[in-house]
C-alpha cells in the first residue's frame, strides 16, 4: 500500500502494469439486466352475458420455493374493472401504486360514478405504460388481464405484456394459463357469439375448473386462489377459496409404469 | 465498451469485476417473528468471501430508529448502504414529524430503495419494529424488491433449510420465552445444513420497553449468556 | 455615512443626471403604451419626485429614525399608482402608521420600520372581500362550507365547484382571490402526492398544513411574487386503522400484531386554518372571509372545545352559519356548497366528499328557517317597543 488512495485494493501497477481507467467510465449504455425474481403464475378470467369472471391463485414463487403463500393477485380498481397480475410480484406492487395514484387524481376532476373510468379505459392506459417501459429497455415483467365493464356496460377483457402486447378475447390466461386453461375454456366459450348463452353461475364453473386443472399441472400453482366476479352490480371480490372437488383417488389403481400389477 | 466481466490478457479485468460480485457476502440466515408483546430479530454471525470466513461475529441486525431494526442478507455493503439512507430518513421524518416513524414508514422507504435500485443492489431484507399505534410488525423484501408483510420471515441461503421446522413448529401469540425459543431453534438447525451460516445466535427483542439484545454461544450449546 | 450611501442608492431623487434621464425615457414609454399625453402628467410626476411630501416620512419613527431610515421614493417604474394617487391625496393623520404613500408597501419583502409587510396586510384584505368559508372539526368528522357569491346569472347553478380534495381524506376550503385557491389545492396535491410517493401511505393533515404554511410563507419573502391573496381552510381524517404499506402483500398474524399501547392516538379529525402570511393553527372551528366575524361568534357558541357536537349536527351548524354570515350581504346571490369526512365507521368511511344533496337540502331549510326566526325576533321586539 502507498500513500495513494486511488490504488488501494487494486492489482499493482509494478507487479500488473498500469491499470486501465476507462473502466471507471460508465460511457456505455444504461442496462437493465433485470429478471422476475418473486412471480406469480397464471391469470385466467372468462367473460359471461352480464359481466366477466377472473381468478389467480394466492402463491407468489421465489425460483421453485414456495415462498408466499398469501398474495393477492386480483386488484380491484373501481366498481367497473379488475386487474389480474401475473409475473413480477415488485412490479406488480409497483403497478399498483401508480393505479392508486391514477385513482386519487381521477376523483380530483369528478367523483361522479357516470364519469368513473371504465376497464377499457384501464386497459388502454395499461397497455401504454408496459408500451413505454419496453421501449425504455426496462419492462415490467407483468402480463395482465384486464377485467369489467367497457364505456356501454358490455363485458371487457384483454391482456397487455411486459412487451405492450394486447389480445382481446372472451376468455384469456395467462402464463401456464394460455397452454392449460384457454383450451378448456374455448371449448365452452369458443367465441364472442357464444358470451350471450353463458351465465354467471356457468362462468364461475370454468373458470373454477381452468384453476384446478392449472393446479394439477402447473409446478409454480398452490390451491388457494383469489376470484372477482364483475358485473353491473359491481365487484364481488373473494381472496381466500380453496380448490374443491379435486380428482385423486385414481391413484389408487396406478401401479407401477406399464408391466407391474402389484 | 468492453465488457468489465472479460478475463484481459493480464487477467486484471476479472479481478476487478468478481470483487463486485462475490464480495463480501452475507450467506446468512436471518429471521423476525411476532410474538405476544412485540417482535424478535434473530441472526447468525458469519460473513463469507466464497468459502473464507471474513467475520465470524458479525453483527446482521441494524438499528434503523429507536425500535424499528432490519436483518440483512446478500452483499454487506449495498444492505449497510441502504441501512444507513434509511436511517437518515427516518431520523429526518421523526425530527420533522414530532412523531416516531412507523414500522410502516421504515417498510416504505427500504422498499423504495430496493425496488427502484433493484439492478445494482443484491440485499434481502426484513424489517421488524414495534411502535405504539401497531404494536410490533415484520416486513421481508426479498431480491426484486417486493414488500411483504409477514407474522414471521426467514431469508438468507441458510433460511431455505428452515421452511419445514418453521411451518411445523410455528405459532402466533407465543411468549417471549417461547419466541426466543422457536428463533434459537430455527437458526441452530439454519447455522448446522448452510455452510454459509454460522457463529453465534444474535437476537434483539422489540416491545413497549425498547431494544433488548440476546447472545447465544455456539461453545455452550447456544445456551447463554442470554440478555446483554 | 452608511446611511447617505444607501440613500444615494435608493432615491432617484438623488441618483446621478444621466440615470434619471433614462428613468424619466422609461417612464414615458410606459405612458406611450398606456395612451396618456406624458405631458399632461408629467408635472405630477415632476412634483413628486424631488421633495418628500410629509407621509413619505415615517410618522411614528423618531426624529433620529426619520434621519437614520432612507426614504424611499418608488422607482420610476413603480409610480403609477403613485401618480393616480395625487389625483386625490386622502387626507391621513399623521400619528397613525400608514402604508399608502410611505413606499414600504409597494415592494413585497420589504418591511415598513415599524416592521410590518404591507403587502401581506393587503393580501388579507383581498381575503376579506370573499365570500365566507366555514371550517367544523366534529367529534367524528370535519365539516366544511362556503357562501359561493354568484357573479353572473350565466353561471350554471352547481356548476364549478370550489371546495377541493387533496389526495382522498383531506378537504381544502378557501376565500379570497379564487385562481390563487387553486394554485393552493394545485400544491397541496402535489405535497400530498410527495408525501405517498416516499411513505407509501396518505399524508397527516397536520404535515400537510405544515407544509403548506411552509410553502406560503415563502410567497412573502421575495420582491417578485406577490402573497397568495387566500386563507385556507384545510380539513381532514387522518384514519384511525392501521393502514397497508401501498402496493404491500401479505397480512401478518392472524391474531394481529401484539404489544399495542391501548388508549394512544389514533387518527382523527383535523382542521388548520392557514394565512396569507404562512401562519397556521389548527382549529375546533374556523372562519375566514368577509363574514368571518359573525361566522366566528356563532363558531364560539357551539362549544367546539366540548368535542360532542356530532358530523350531522356540524352540517347543520356550518349550513346556518354561512346562511347568517350572508345576511348582512344579502344584496348579492350565494350558492351553499358543503362538503365533509366522516370516520371510518361513518357516512363517507374517511373520504372527503360532499354533503349529500338530501342532508344539504335539510340543513338550508333548517338555515332559512332559523333565520326567520331570528326576524320574527326582532319584529317582536319592535312591536314591543
Amino acid at each position: 500500500m502507498n500513500h495513494l488512495p486511488q490504488a488501494w485494493g487494486r492489482p499493482r501497477d509494478d507487479v500488473y502494469g498500469a491499470y486501465d481507467n476507462s473502466h471507471f467510465q460508465t460511457n456505455g449504455p444504461t442496462t437493465h439486466t433485470q429478471s422476475p425474481i418473486v412471480t406469480g403464475t397464471s391469470v385466467v378470467a372468462a367473460k359471461f352475458k352480464d359481466g366477466v369472471v377472473i381468478a389467480a391463485d394466492n402463491l407468489a414463487s421465489y425460483g421453485s420455493l414456495a415462498r408466499f403463500t398469501d398474495v393477492k393477485r386480483l386488484r380491484k380498481f373501481n366498481s367497473l374493472s379488475v386487474v389480474g397480475f401475473g409475473g413480477d410480484v415488485s412490479d406488480m406492487q409497483y403497478l399498483d401504486r401508480l393505479l392508486n395514484s391514477l385513482d386519487i387524481r381521477e376523483n380530483y376532476s369528478s367523483t361522479d360514478p357516470e364519469n368513473a373510468l371504465n376497464a377499457k379505459n384501464l386497459h388502454t392506459y395499461l397497455a401504454k405504460v408496459m408500451y413505454k417501459r419496453r421501449s425504455d429497455f426496462n419492462p415490467l415483467w407483468n402480463h395482465l388481464l384486464i377485467a369489467g365493464l367497457d364505456g356501454e356496460g358490455k363485458p371487457f377483457l384483454a391482456s397487455a405484456d411486459l412487451l405492450g402486447t394486447t389480445f382481446s378475447s372472451p376468455t384469456l390466461a395467462t402464463g401456464f394459463g394460455a397452454h392449460l386453461a384457454q383450451p378448456i375454456m374455448r371449448r365452452v366459450i369458443p367465441d364472442e357469439a357464444a358470451v350471450a348463452g353463458v351465465s354467471k353461475e356457468d362462468a364461475i364453473k370454468l373458470v373454477k375448473e381452468s384453476m384446478k386443472v392449472l393446479f394439477y399441472r402447473d409446478a409454480r400453482s398452490m390451491d388457494q386462489y383469489s376470484i372477482a366476479v364483475i358485473t353491473k352490480e359491481g365487484v364481488e371480490l373473494k381472496e381466500n377459496e380453496k380448490l374443491e372437488n379435486q380428482s385423486w383417488e385414481f391413484a389408487e389403481r396406478i401401479r407401477g409404469y406399464g408391466t407391474q400389477v402389484n | 465498451m468492453m465488457a468489465t466481466g472479460m478475463l484481459g490478457e493480464d487477467g486484471i479485468h476479472i479481478d476487478m469485476n468478481h470483487l463486485k460480485k462475490g464480495e463480501v457476502n452475507l450467506g446468512t440466515s436471518i429471521m423476525a417473528i411476532n410474538f405476544k408483546d412485540g417482535v424478535i430479530l434473530g441472526a447468525d454471525s458469519r460473513t463469507t468471501t466464497g468459502a473464507y470466513i471474513a467475520n465470524r461475529v458479525t453483527d446482521k441486525l441494524t438499528q434503523v430508529h429507536d425500535t424499528i431494526w432490519c436483518c440483512r442478507s446478500g452483499s454487506a455493503a449495498d444492505t449497510q448502504a441502504v441501512a444507513d439512507i434509511v436511517q437518515y430518513h427516518l431520523g429526518m421524518y421523526g425530527i420533522t414529524n414530532n412523531e416516531a416513524p412507523t414500522t410502516q414508514t421504515a417498510a416504505a422507504i427500504f422498499q423504495e430503495l430496493c425496488y427502484s435500485n433493484k439492478d445494482q443492489l443484491s440485499a434481502g431484507i426484513i424489517i421488524a419494529g414495534w411502535d405504539h399505534r401497531h404494536g410490533g410488525q415484520v416486513y421481508s423484501i426479498p431480491l426484486g424488491g417486493s414488500l411483504h408483510k409477514q407474522s414471521y420471515a426467514i431469508g438468507g441461503s441458510g433460511s431455505t433449510y428452515i421452511y419445514g421446522y418453521c411451518d411445523a413448529n410455528w405459532q402466533e401469540d407465543m411468549t417471549e420465552a417461547e419466541g426466543v425459543k422457536f428463533v434459537k431453534g430455527a437458526l441452530q438447525e439454519a447455522i448446522m445444513w448452510d455452510g454459509s451460516s454460522g457463529g453465534v445466535i444474535r437476537m434483539v427483542v422489540l416491545t413497549a420497553k425498547g431494544a433488548q439484545r440476546h447472545l447465544y454461544l455456539p461453545d455452550n450449546g447456544y445456551q447463554g449468556p442470554g440478555k446483554q | 455615512m452608511f446611511a447617505n450611501c444607501s440613500r444615494q442608492l435608493i432615491n432617484p431623487a438623488l441618483a446621478d443626471a444621466p440615470s434619471r434621464r433614462s428613468a424619466r425615457r422609461l417612464e414615458r414609454l410606459i405612458w406611450e403604451m398606456c395612451e396618456i399625453d406624458p405631458k399632461r402628467i408629467h408635472v405630477e410626476w415632476e412634483a413628486a419626485l424631488p421633495a418628500p411630501r410629509p407621509e413619505q416620512t415615517a410618522p411614528n419613527s423618531t426624529s433620529l429614525a426619520a434621519s437614520t431610515h432612507p426614504t424611499p421614493t418608488p422607482h420610476p417604474t413603480c409610480l403609477l399608482p403613485e401618480a393616480v394617487e395625487l389625483h386625490s391625496p386622502p387626507p391621513r393623520h399623521p400619528a397613525i402608521m400608514t402604508s399608502i404613500g410611505t413606499g414600504y408597501d409597494l415592494s413585497n419583502s420589504v418591511f415598513s420600520p415599524d416592521g410590518r409587510n404591507f403587502q401581506v396586510e393587503y393580501a388579507v384584505k383581498a381575503v376579506e372581500n370573499g365570500g365566507t368559508a366555514v371550517g367544523i372539526r366534529c367529534k367524528d368528522g370535519v365539516v366544511l362550507a362556503l357562501e359561493k357569491l354568484i357573479t353572473s346569472k350565466l353561471l350554471k347553478p352547481g356548476a364549478n365547484k370550489r371546495i377541493a380534495s387533496v389526495d382522498r381524506n383531506i378537504g381544502v376550503v378557501s376565500s379570497g382571490l379564487l385562481p390563487d385557491g387553486r394554485h393552493f389545492v394545485s400544491r397541496a396535491r402535489d405535497e400530498a402526492a410527495n408525501w405517498r410517493s416516499l411513505y407509501k401511505g396518505p399524508i397527516p393533515t397536520s404535515a400537510l398544513a405544515n407544509r403548506m404554511g411552509s410553502y406560503v410563507q415563502l410567497y412573502t419573502l421575495y420582491s417578485s411574487v406577490r402573497p397568495f391573496g387566500v386563507t385556507a381552510i384545510v380539513g381532514g381524517w387522518d384514519s384511525e386503522a392501521e393502514l397497508p404499506v401501498d402496493g404491500q402483500v401479505g397480512s401478518g398474524p392472524k391474531v394481529g400484531s401484539g404489544g399495542k399501547s391501548e388508549g394512544d392516538k389514533k387518527g382523527g379529525p383535523f382542521l388548520y386554518m392557514i394565512e396569507p402570511s404562512g401562519l397556521y393553527w389548527g382549529y375546533y372551528g374556523a372562519a375566514t372571509g368577509k363574514g368571518r366575524q359573525i361566522a366566528k361568534s356563532e363558531l364560539e357558541k357551539l362549544n367546539l372545545t366540548e368535542g360532542s357536537l356530532s358530523l350531522e349536527e356540524g352540517v347543520k351548524a356550518a349550513a346556518r352559519i354561512i346562511y347568517i354570515a350572508h345576511d348582512d350581504n344579502k344584496d348579492k346571490e350565494f350558492e351553499l356548497e358543503m362538503t365533509w369526512i366522516s370516520s371510518l365507521s361513518g357516512p363517507t368511511k374517511g373520504r372527503h366528499e360532499p354533503v349529500p344533496k338530501e342532508l344539504q337540502e335539510e340543513a338550508e331549510k333548517l338555515a332559512k328557517k332559523a333565520l326567520e326566526g331570528d326576524d320574527d325576533d326582532e319584529e317582536d321586539e319592535k312591536m314591543e317597543e
